[in-house]
């Protein structure tokens, strides 16, 4: 048996987030960060999945609001079922870059001002964030359109489904108003997947991706130069990972030709505008 | 051929009543595990007996009575007694047979069979008159006048002719998509007849609703009907039978029936009294229009005559496996009255669902003819509708984590009949993400002795030189020689006395064999989880008790890179109300939709594009696992299947782990033995699970 000398498994270092400076009710509440090995020597594998569109149990926040605690829900993700599922995995001496959705901690709290920890991983491995700042505000004029647009004839508005499901009409596709839509991401992706060709498709509708989303910007701009130029592939996969070591597995992917708009728009159903 | 329960060529009722088997020979009743009888008569199965530990047995002294009324029709009547003698793991030994018929006109009284041992038995003939008796009066002499009252007797022969609800299989284990269907004049003669859960009289859904309609005939064969008279029904319970097939396994059949066994787990003879399930009402009659119903009780009821026929619903039984038979007889307090009751066979409450099939263009076809078979034991009737073609998706996700974004809603999509109760779904895709060309463990990185560490809360690790963040894989060498192999999670690279090393984590197999029947929930599923390591085992994550697999302290060890190891198949489960996104903390629900891979490369051959001479078992496997997911049940029990002889373990099992036993340590070499067949414990949870509790079905 181990003594108090003797190895511990690897722990994830604490969680460095990005965000948003304000999030609208109703709409996703994006957040970004690098998993990573607490010891540089050290890598993690079959860590629980937490994507863009589902968190799993994997997630966790504590919410304050004038210094009192608002709402705290711990990560809870079970241990891997399937000998097969790889989950996620931090490099050694690497990091992972998880984009995750924290709108839905946040469905019962009114608009204000909130100070944000958040947590991910299982109930016995987990890691946290420092508190962080954001607003939250009510829709203006031109986002309560989108949600009564958007929101679909029955069920529970998924922001992730709507995004890369095929749309009922190739019309209805567009992109993002400014860099302050609250679907700036999800409509863009629609647009990159649904919208016109690649070819022809203006690069500089991905200008709205700033701040926070600089690495998804980098990333499906190399996509799209992908698909027009496919030797370039891996020049451009490299590139990025360069520059946003936390994209590793998406980059992996698109130097291996499988870059996800391809992938969409390989399988929709009807052709694009 | 013998027709026991038609009225057509109805000769005479006969009960035959087997009251002991005498004269069994020393080399029988001396063996070292005491024999068990078994018999039939006609067509109905009786036993199994106490165990045989005497030169006699007494079958009256056995708690269901040996005996069986046979509507006669002029054929023999034939009976068998068998003696057997279960041998464990081995298969069971039938030591001895004696065969026997008694023809018509089937004599009344006692009567022995067979030689040595013998059987006694008593008939008992009641014959019915034939429509064209002579009837005879004194004689007088001649010329003398006389007279005679000549009284015609009443004779009534009750029949049932026909049972709304019930359905008679048509390939008890054997292939096929069809299985069972309502066939007129239909009673269960066979003592096969099912009867569904949750379906109404029309065969739809219906939660909570197990019905039949009993019709039965009123056949006035002389005299005229006593105006009091009514049909009478009555419910008869009946033993479950899974459990006394010598081909059941001894270790599972208290866990089946344990009514039949007593303390220390000793099969103590056939008992009443298994049906977990209860009717809908109580009293579970209730009336068909024109032919009322009086004198309801939990187990009979009057239904009044018209038109020479009767009618009854019956409420019956809610769990799988239940089973019952009815009595249909002429009430009356005429004593004048001769009068021929009737009795169905035995009928058994299943699960029945529809199962639709779709097929990518470039999919394989799903060989969902084998899958029904298996699931019978646990009666459970699955009905694949004809494939329907959807379109090709190559792959699910460009990874494996979009993969598992996308296959909720891939499902949800495609399965067009979700919304329709008692639909499940298995769809015959292609690949879940891209996969290199290759399959199976990744390459050798080092093979070589090991010393394996354990931390203060069990989790155990090795370290091998050099740097090998690919790690993945782990063959670990047993004394014995065996090789257990494990996943590996969690590389540390470092300098330990002076050499580089990775220091590589263990994760432990997990089994889980304490599950119950529950509400379709992972969380039920997986309540009680244990994992087993190299050297450890215990709770899940807490394994802290020194055995696991006794791989020595510094054991040979082969380890892999990454491989491609995927799934075949997956279940994708669901939020309440079939929701394919679960929100935190919600339960996730197994919901019966079945994703099968058909170019998964163990059995499709890339170079050639077609599958290779196992995808038909693989799949097949593939296919029944995943549709036994959709009871609420989890995979890995850690438990052989429930037959004897013993080869195959559990379908839900993987092929890599050993098998635990009723102590939960691990029993060596009992891995690669996954069959398609249920374990008892899977199979009885399976007869438990009521899916219309199921909140991720939401079958309304």
């Amino acid at each position: 048996m181990g003594g108090p000398e003797a190895p511990s498994r690897p722990k994830l270092a604490p969680l460095v987030v990005e965000h948003e400076a304000e999030y609208v009710v109703g709409f996703p509440m994006y957040v970004a960060f690098a998993l990573r090995a607490e010891k540089p020597n050290a890598g993690l594998t079959r860590l629980p999945v937490v994507t863009w569109r589902s968190s799993g149990d994997a997630l966790g926040v504590r919410v304050k609001r004038g210094g009192a605690l608002v709402k705290k829900d711990e990560p809870s993700a079970e241990g891997f079922r399937e000998d097969w599922e790889k989950g996620l995995k931090v490099p050694v001496g690497g990091q992972t870059r998880i984009l995750a959705d924290v709108a839905q901690f946040f469905e019962d709290l009114p608009p204000g001002a909130y100070s944000v920890e958040v947590g991910y991983g299982t109930a016995k491995r987990q890691t946290w964030s420092k508190p962080f700042p954001i607003k939250l505000r009510a829709p203006e004029d031109a986002e309560a359109k989108d949600l009564v647009l958007f929101r679909p004839a029955h069920g529970e508005m998924d922001w992730g489904r709507w995004t890369v499901e095929e749309p009922a009409a190739p019309n209805a596709v567009f992109p993002p108003r400014d860099k302050r839509d609250p679907l700036r991401w999800n409509k863009t992706l629609r647009y990159l997947l649904y919208g016109p060709d690649t070819e022809t498709v203006d690069i500089a509708v991905l200008d709205v991706l700033d701040g926070m989303w600089i690495p998804e910007r980098d990333a499906l701009r190399a996509e799209i130069l992908a698909w027009r130029e496919p030797s370039a592939a891996k020049r451009l996969a490299d590139e990025v990972t360069a520059k946003h070591p936390g994209l590793w597995e998406d980059m992996n992917a698109l130097a291996a030709g499988q870059g996800k708009v391809a992938f969409y728009r390989r399988r929709r159903r009807r052709p694009g505008p | 051929m013998l027709s026991s329960y038609r009225v057509s060529g109805l000769t005479a009722v006969v009960t035959i009543k087997l009251m002991s088997i005498e004269g069994i020979p020393g080399v029988v009743r001396l063996a070292r595990k005491p024999p068990y009888a078994l018999a039939t008569i006609g067509a109905r199965r009786l036993g199994r007996s106490r165990p045989i530990t005497g030169e006699n047995l007494d079958l009256s002294a056995e708690a269901i009575p040996w005996q069986h009324e046979v509507r006669a029709d002029g054929s023999p009547i034939p009976i068998e007694v068998t003696i057997w003698q279960d041998h464990g793991d081995k298969k069971p030994k039938r030591m001895t047979r004696i065969q026997a018929e008694i023809a018509s006109p089937y004599p009344a009284g006692p009567m022995e069979l067979g030689g040595e041992p013998r059987v006694k038995a008593v008939v008992d003939t009641h014959e019915v008159p034939s429509d064209s008796a002579d009837v005879y009066v004194p004689r007088v002499g001649d010329g003398l006048k006389h007279g005679a009252t000549i009284v015609v007797p009443t004779v009534v022969v009750v029949t049932i002719d026909g049972i709304r609800g019930l359905h008679k299989p048509v390939a008890t284990g054997k292939s096929g998509v069809k299985r069972a269907e309502a066939t007129p004049g239909y009673v269960s003669e066979d003592d096969l007849g099912r009867a569904y859960l949750d379906r109404d009289l029309d065969g739809k859904w219906r939660k909570g609703t197990q019905l039949i309609e009993l019709h039965a005939k009123v056949d006035v064969r002389s005299g005229s009907l006593p105006g009091d008279a009514k049909v009478r029904w009555t419910m008869i319970g009946v033993d479950d039978f899974t459990n006394d097939d010598p081909g059941f396994h001894s270790e599972w059949g208290p866990y089946v029936d344990a009514r039949d066994y007593d303390q220390k787990g000793e099969h103590r003879g056939a008992h009443l009294g298994d049906n977990e399930g209860k009717p809908a009402h109580d009293p579970p009659w209730a009336e068909v229009a024109g032919f009322d119903l009086s004198r309801k009780t939990a187990t009979s009821a009057d239904t009044k005559i018209a038109g020479n026929e009767s009618k009854v619903v019956l409420h019956c039984p809610s769990t799988a496996g239940d089973n019952f038979m009815v009595r249909a007889e002429l009430h009356t307090s005429s004593a004048r009255v001769d009068s021929f009751p009737h009795q169905t066979g035995i009928i058994t409450m299943w699960h029945r669902l529809d199962v639709q099939v779709l097929k990518m263009a470039s999919a394989e076809p799903l060989p969902v003819e084998d899958v029904p078979a298996p699931f019978e034991p646990a009666c459970v009737q699955l009905d694949f509708a004809a494939p329907e073609e959807i379109a090709d998706e190559q792959q699910i996700g460009t990874t494996s984590k979009e993969f598992f974004d996308n296959i909720a809603d891939f499902v949800d999509r495609a399965f067009s009949k979700k919304s329709e109760p008692g639909w499940f779904c298995v769809i015959a895709a292609l690949e879940p993400f891209p996969t290199p060309d290759r399959k199976g463990d990744g390459a050798i990185i080092y093979h070589g002795k090991v010393k394996l560490h354990a931390t203060s809360d069990g989790w155990e690790y090795v370290e091998i030189p050099g740097t090998h963040s690919e790690a993945d894989f782990i063959y670990l060498r047993r004394p014995d020689g065996d090789k257990i192999g494990f996943k590996l999670e969690d590389m540390e690279m470092e300098v330990v006395g002076g050499t580089m090393i990775t220091r590589c984590w263990v994760y432990p197999h997990d089994t889980q064999p304490e599950f119950t029947a529950g509400d379709g929930s992972t969380n039920h599923a997986y309540a009680v989880r244990l994992g087993y390591g190299p050297r450890m085992q215990g709770k899940w994550e807490h394994t802290t008790t020194r055995k696991g697999y006794e791989i020595d302290e510094e054991p040979e060890a082969i380890v892999h890179g990454e491989g491609e190891a995927y799934a075949g198949g997956i279940s994708p489960e669901v939020g309440k109300g079939g929701k394919p996104k679960v929100k935190k903390g919600d339960p996730k629900y197994f919901a019966g939709r079945t994703v099968v891979f058909t170019q998964h490369q163990v059995y499709f051959d890339r170079k050639t594009k077609k599958v290779t001479s196992n995808y038909r078992p693989s799949v097949t496997r593939v296919l029944v696992h995943e549709l036994v997911h959709a009871f609420g049940m989890p995979h890995k029990c850690g438990y052989f299947d429930c037959r004897t002889p013993r080869t195959e373990t559990c379908v839900m099992n993987y092929g890599w782990p050993w098998m635990v036993d009723a102590k939960r340590q691990l029993i060596p070499k009992t891995n690669g033995k996954t069959g398609l067949q249920l374990c008892g414990r899977h199979l009885k949870e399976v007869r438990r699970t009521q899916l219309h509790k199921n909140k991720g079905l939401a079958w309304k």
